[in-house]
């Protein structure tokens, strides 16, 4: 069982996350040539038996989604997972004008950045470099509640970070859930305790 | 003449991290705030020289708080800005509400000071 312990760890979490999905929110704002209006990063520890529910507290999207996953790894190993209200990718064909794409394929592209971005400049703080698999579409038009099989989730705890990206005036929006399985939490607060220590 | 900084940000650790990057030796007297709302208070309080804001707050946020501050009576603070949000639009928002300068976060000394230097207050 591992605790994260006091406040500021978790505050320092946070900043850590923060950090990452502001560089997130930066390469959105340069595909789509537009102002992205970030989240307040949340993060909450979990069990498998639990993973559903935060999944779809820290969500909340109560309607069909598309999901795509991207794993990463090195020191640092772990799930990405980027959900899109299904409604909203029909305004996606307003915000790019790349001819002839699938919008598909358009998900996979923008979930590579964001995952790219966010994951790897928060590795980027403690001179992490990640390799990333490639991104692939996990679900179509699914409630988030039936996005991960409890049966098949490879670890005991886990690490769940929510950050969200939206567009101001479009119904495009895009929940980013990155998964820090148990050993990814050591290397975390071991960084995390390493910070705080020159504080 | 000691100066009065206001370090406004909902991260606890992050204030410490700024507060940690400003000039050794520099005088100053430093004052913590964690949302705009706070920060509004502490400027009704006294009158602060410096405000370093975050934008990504709960309750008020450092846009919200600089249109407040932008349009109230009260003696304007130079406030820059450190965030972690680096979007160009996000940097040209803040300087179109009148903040002074922007400072990417994670922070470091060398920038935090540069940004202080070209506000003239360092």
């Amino acid at each position: 069982m591992i605790i994260l312990g006091g406040a500021e760890r978790r505050d320092a979490l946070a900043e850590l996350v923060n950090i990452g999905m502001g560089r997130a929110g930066d390469s959105l704002a340069r595909l789509f040539d537009t102002f992205i209006t970030l989240s307040i990063p949340r993060i909450e520890l979990v069990q498998p038996r639990e993973v559903s529910r935060a999944i779809r507290e820290l969500v909340g999207e109560p309607g069909p989604v598309v999901a795509v996953r991207q794993a990463f790894s090195s020191r640092l190993r772990g799930e990405a997972l980027a959900i899109y209200p299904a409604g909203g990718c029909d305004a996606l064909a307003d915000l790019v004008t790349y001819p002839d794409v699938h919008s598909d394929e358009l998900l996979l592209e923008i979930s590579n950045v964001l995952v790219g971005a966010c994951v790897g400049g928060l590795a980027a703080q403690f001179a992490l470099e990640l390799s990333f698999s490639p991104p692939s579409i996990l679900a179509t038009q699914r409630s988030v509640d039936e996005l991960l099989d409890v049966e098949c989730v490879p670890w005991e705890n886990a690490l769940i970070a929510e950050v969200n990206f939206r567009v101001v005036d479009r119904a495009f929006r895009c929940h980013l859930l990155t998964f820090w399985p148990d050993a990814s939490i050591e290397v975390l607060l071991e960084a995390v305790d390493a910070m705080l220590a020159t504080l | 003449m000691t100066m009065s900084v206001l370090v406004v940000d909902d991260s606890a650790v992050s204030r410490k991290m700024v507060i940690r990057s400003l000039p050794p030796g520099w005088d100053i007297a430093i004052t913590q705030a964690s949302n705009g709302t706070e920060a509004l208070a502490a400027l009704g309080e006294k009158h602060h020289a410096v405000v370093l804001l975050d934008l990504n707050m709960p309750v008020m946020n450092g846009y919200e708080f600089l249109e407040v501050v932008s349009t109230s009576a009260l003696v304007r603070p130079i406030v820059i800005v450190l965030s972690g949000d680096i979007q160009p639009q996000a940097q040209a928002r803040v300087k179109a509400l009148g903040a002074r300068a922007f400072v990417k976060k994670p922070v470091g000394a060398q920038s935090l000071r540069d940004a202080l230097h070209a506000c003239g207050v360092l």
